[in-house]
């Protein structure tokens, strides 16, 4: 047993159903995860499926770390389908339609107290890719060459990008902020905060 | 200390924090469930799949729903459907049947022009082998989609919207009442989940229209192009629906606005096949035999026979192929493979979405319980193929419905064929 197989549960497994049910176990959530930022509940399962099926044929070809190539397969099984019968929604609807009451309302950071939905708002004025790529570094936590092979480009190209977002988003926050700020913090700015 | 400064550390955590807090914190969830509710059957799928052996050009890979829309429209949001009024171009008059609707009606036996299927077929593979092969950087693919509105967004997020607001003053009155409190979280959570079970549906009859232009890199490494929402047109079933939509506020019901989408990896073109890609397509058979060998070979392996038998695969495989540049000897080939297929009949001749007249073939299928009729619609002197559709028994309209206005080699990203 090799320490490769602790880190990425494969290095070291010769027997391929055990290989994939390591893989299908570690990283079938974050596959999933992805997907449904990205469409609507069913076809991400099905998307997901597909994509470690495809991985089951490729076993052995398989990158280390495999997390990005896998979402690599699943973001290429979503977009590109080429025909229309499935469109794949932008990131930020998908952040609203499975936002739910228990995701905080007013977001409160720092010196900025930002409501959900001016957030979202913001996030709405970003292109499509820039939104993508801070959903890869913030949420999914992936370094910037594991998020570029993801995305299909080249890391410089992803560090432009995400740049681009931080700076973008961090505007439209600020404007938001300083409207907000005016009035004292109250001591719940989180409506969702109990006594 | 005045700007520009780089941008510190500092600023980007915060922006990454802001940003962390909008992932729907009900995501976890969710796919933990999914994790294991599909964990078992997801191993066994593939441990029952053959593995290739090295990237090989042998085009097995599985499955999925051409048919995800009717197996999703239940669950999901953003579901859309497809129909046909008022589509023809020059048809001004929303809600106008068309040709087509009028001639699916008449069925096959009484069309003007009755034409058999297999006897078409089997012309259609001599038209194809005498095309001469071509090739270039990039397929390019026009395409009009036309879909039916199902789901009322704009009420949908209201509602949302609402709930969120009366939990709110819900909570602040239960201020101090912990286990009531608790209770009030469930409710919502409850009422949330089916909102998001059964969306809203659109009170009136509505299509949205648009074309999109793809082009698809013949090499492996080119980027790929796509652009969408063009030319969008709503149209409404009649002038009564119509005044429901504006007294509903007249939502946005697609946006009006051309959006390009630049990729650079792979693309696939069938997903029911998803290593088919337009490099393996040159080295698919050209002799009937060996691509039904073929064709058989990749059913095998695709769990689209979970759903479907080999009759109502064939031909959605065959409009993934159809779309895409296959060589003159394997599209021949695969007209004289479906010559051979039961279940194909004819319609005679119809009118395709975009006016244009053409013969249409049907295949029926099953899916999730419901039964659909699959149509292809070919230019009966090219063989080129015009539209599809996919239409639920018992409707009058197709659920979906894509014309293919111009397709072709070229060179450059953003250029159209000539002629």
């Amino acid at each position: 047993m090799v320490i490769g197989a602790v880190r990425e549960g494969l290095l070291g497994v010769d027997d391929p159903e055990e290989r994939f049910t390591n893989l299908y176990d570690r990283h079938y959530r974050s596959v999933l995860g992805y997907a449904l930022l990205r469409t609507e509940h069913g076809m991400a399962e099905d998307v997901s499926s597909e994509t470690f099926l495809i991985a089951w044929r490729r076993l052995d070809e398989l990158p280390d770390p495999a997390l990005p190539w896998l979402l690599g397969v699943a973001r290429n099984l979503l977009a590109k389908q080429w025909d229309s019968r499935h469109r794949r929604q932008r990131l930020v609807d998908r952040i609203a339609a499975l936002s739910t009451s228990q995701d905080h309302l007013i977001l409160d950071i720092a010196e900025h107290v930002v409501d959900r939905e001016t957030a979202l708002a913001a996030l709405a004025t970003l292109p499509e890719q820039d939104v993508e790529a801070m959903a890869l570094a913030t949420w999914h936590g992936l370094p910037p060459d594991q998020a570029a092979t993801v995305m299909g480009c080249s890391a410089r190209t992803y560090n432009v990008r995400l740049h681009r977002a931080r700076k973008r988003l961090d505007r439209a926050l600020g404007a938001e902020a300083r409207v907000a700020r005016p009035h004292p913090r109250p001591a719940r700015a989180r409506l969702t905060e109990e006594a | 200390m005045t700007y520009p400064t780089p941008r510190s550390r500092k600023e980007d955590d915060m922006t990454d924090r802001v940003f962390a807090q909008l992932k729907p914190g009900e995501l976890d969830e969710l796919t933990e469930d999914a994790y294991l509710r599909r964990r078992s059957d997801d191993l066994a799928r593939a441990f029952q799949t053959p593995r290739s052996p090295q990237r090989s050009r042998r085009l097995t890979m599985p499955r999925l729903p051409f048919l995800i829309t009717a197996a999703t429209a239940a669950a999901g949001i953003a579901a859309a459907v497809i129909v046909v009024p008022g589509l023809v171009s020059g048809d001004a008059t929303p809600g106008a049947p068309t040709t087509a609707a009028a001639t699916r009606g008449s069925q096959d036996s009484q069309g003007p022009q009755t034409v058999d299927a297999r006897s078409f077929l089997l012309a259609a593979a001599v038209t194809a082998a005498r095309e001469p092969a071509e090739s270039g950087r990039y397929w390019y693919t026009r395409e009009r989609v036309i879909q039916k509105v199902t789901v009322d967004e704009a009420k949908y997020t209201a509602r949302v919207k609402t709930l969120v607001k009366e939990w709110e003053a819900r909570k602040r009155e239960l201020k101090g009442k912990p286990a009531e409190l608790e209770a009030a979280n469930k409710e919502m959570e409850k009422k949330i989940g089916e909102l998001k079970a059964s969306p809203p549906k659109v009170s009136y009859a509505a299509t949205a229209a648009y074309t999109e232009d793809s082009w698809h890199a013949r090499k492996k490494g080119d980027s790929n192009r796509t652009v969408g929402n063009q030319d969008v047109k709503i149209t409404f079933g009649s002038p009564e629906d119509r005044e429901k939509w504006k007294k509903a506020g007249s939502p946005v019901l697609r946006e009006d606005k051309p959006s390009t989408g630049d990729l650079d990896l792979p693309l696939i073109l069938s997903i029911d096949n998803p290593t088919l890609t337009i490099q393996s397509l040159a080295g698919l058979p050209t002799d009937k035999e060996g691509l039904e060998r073929q064709l058989r070979s990749l059913y095998g392996k695709s769990s689209a026979k979970d759903r479907v038998d080999f009759a109502g695969y064939l031909p959605q495989t065959s409009l993934d192929l159809l779309r895409a540049p296959l060589t003159p000897g394997t599209r021949s080939a695969l007209f004289k493979v479906l010559a051979e297929q039961p279940g194909i009949t004819s319609q005679g001749e119809v009118t395709d979405a975009l006016g244009r007249t053409g013969v249409a073939l049907t295949s029926r299928f099953t899916s999730d319980g419901d039964s659909f009729e699959f149509r292809l619609i070919f230019d009966e002197e090219s063989a080129k193929l015009l539209e599809y559709s996919t239409t639920k028994e018992g409707e009058s309209s197709p659920l979906t419905r894509v014309a293919y206005q111009d397709t072709g080699w070229v060179d450059r990203l953003g250029e159209r064929p000539r002629d």
